[in-house]
């Protein structure tokens, strides 16, 4: 029997019998260690791959948004993307950042209290990447990335809004972990197109736009209205709540703002 | 590789396949077979789980103490269905979000652990390897043939190449969309442990509870 042979050698660990405490103990740690190594190593080689992966997802969702939104008679070749980073605080560039290099992790970010940050994150950079689509010199839209807290996950996505600061063009999602078939249903087109030709703000700047449930007869208002998805009443309240929290003043208000002032001043390009 | 290597890897095939005799692993099997493409991923992935966790379990098994061999399986388990995890996000990006959660559920998949403790405690590790592979041929054959069906039927495509022009689109096909829930998927499996059966009729199992429905009273 070669297990017999092997006891001959004596070594401690053969010898000793399985239900020895050190034994159990240094076969534990030992399967651990190399668990743990082989998951760690697995990880880290794999990395850039998956990144690369999410980052073209999400270039795709970019593009799948403008699609949505294409003027008639347009095609992508005649618009151009210009990324941007641009200070959360005031909505003005940032200069200190390089658009191409851009991680929104790395950037300085300031801790939002319970009350202030109804969308539940834990952070928020001071500094954010936005993506102005121009056609020749006027723009036509701007694609600003969004996330917050649905029912059991953080719902991550884009919003794109009209160069005139308040106009909603379409929205998508790219990440979140809500429940298939209840609030996974935010992936839905049907659902998504209703958001197509809504307006975030009235005239006086207000943030108007909201996630409502049932139908309203009323007419007036329903620029302003999105249905909530039945059955999802976290989901479509996490939505509404963080479409709202980054239009706001912490958001991309300030940002949408200038947008609108040059919007209203004519000419469309804000610098 | 000897009579007894070619029949540990051949038998789960149809004798002792884990989904129509033993009926394991039917989460994922209702989960993952709406499309051949994820069917496809799923069943390359539980099959490499399956040998490699055998292989590794029957190495250290010998020196596995009794009474936490559960975790140490579990351990090894978790630890490969993370790595593959992580390959399907590197190498099958798209396939691996519709797959979602069910990639990471492979650790809870009762295939598993069954083999783990069924087979791989007690035998070397060329022969577990090779009952891993079997297992995993044997659980993929089930998965694809549901997937074949439920795609066929369910969207007229197969691997997405569509097979037949769908009413919504001027043709003939209707799509059954009843294929495309999740019951679709244990009548088919029921329907195969029915033919699988009545070809190998040993397979039957003697029935547990009799109504005597004519006793005299």
């Amino acid at each position: 029997m070669p297990a017999e042979r092997r006891d001959e050698k004596k070594s401690w660990f053969a010898q000793t019998p399985n239900d020895n405490p050190k034994k159990i103990l240094f076969v534990a740690f030992a399967v651990a260690f190399v668990c743990a190594l082989a998951v760690s190593a697995s990880t880290i080689l794999l990395r850039p791959l998956y990144n690369a992966n999410i980052e073209k997802e999400r270039q795709g969702i970019i593009l799948d948004l403008m699609q949505g939104f294409l003027p008639a008679g347009k095609n992508f070749e005649s618009l151009r993307v210009i990324s941007r980073v641009i200070r959360l605080e005031d909505g003005k560039p940032d200069p200190s950042y390089d658009p191409a290099s851009f991680d929104s992790e790395r950037v300085p970010a300031i801790t939002l209290s319970e009350a202030e940050n109804p969308a539940g994150m834990q952070r928020l950079e001071k500094s954010a990447l936005v993506h102005e689509v121009m056609d020749a010199r006027q723009l036509v839209a701007v694609v600003l990335p969004v996330r917050g807290r649905g029912y059991a996950s953080t719902i991550s996505g884009y919003l794109a809004i009209g160069g005139d600061g308040t106009s909603i063009l379409g929205i998508k999602f790219f990440s979140h972990g809500e429940t298939p078939g209840i609030g996974g249903r935010i992936d839905e087109k049907s659902w998504l197109a209703q958001w197509r030709g809504k307006r975030a703000y009235d005239s006086r700047g207000r943030i108007r736009i909201q996630v409502v449930k049932g139908a309203s007869a009323n007419e007036r208002g329903k620029e302003y209205r999105v249905h909530a998805i039945s059955g999802a009443t976290f989901t479509s309240q996490g939505i509404h709540i963080l479409i709202r929290f980054w239009l706001g003043p912490k958001g991309f208000g300030p940002y949408l703002r200038r947008l609108r002032a040059a919007h209203d001043a004519g000419q469309g390009d804000v610098k | 590789m000897t009579y007894r290597h070619w029949q540990t890897l051949t038998a789960p095939l149809t004798d002792a396949n884990p989904v129509t005799v033993q009926i394991l692993g039917i989460c994922s099997a209702l989960a993952v077979t709406t499309s051949m493409q994820t069917a496809v991923v799923m069943s390359v992935a539980v099959t490499a789980v399956l040998a490699l966790s055998g292989a590794s379990i029957s190495m250290i098994r010998r020196h596995v103490p009794h009474a936490i061999r559960l975790i140490i399986e579990i351990t090894i388990i978790a630890s490969l269905v993370i790595i593959t995890d992580q390959l399907i996000k590197a190498f099958a990006f798209e396939t691996g979000k519709q797959l979602s959660i069910f990639v990471g559920l492979i650790i809870t998949n009762c295939i598993i652990l069954g083999r783990a403790e069924g087979f791989a405690l007690r035998h070397p590790p060329l022969p577990s390897f090779l009952d891993g592979i079997g297992n995993g041929l044997g659980y993929s054959a089930i998965l694809l043939s549901v997937g074949a069906v439920r795609e066929i039927l369910g969207k007229g495509e197969f691997f997405g190449i569509p097979l037949a022009s769908s009413v919504d689109t001027g043709g003939w096909f209707v799509p059954v969309n009843f294929m495309l829930l999740p019951p679709s998927a244990f009548f088919v499996i029921g329907l195969i442990v029915w033919a699988v059966r009545s070809w190998k009729p040993d397979q039957v199992e003697e029935s547990e509870f009799n109504p005597h429905l004519h006793e005299e009273r």
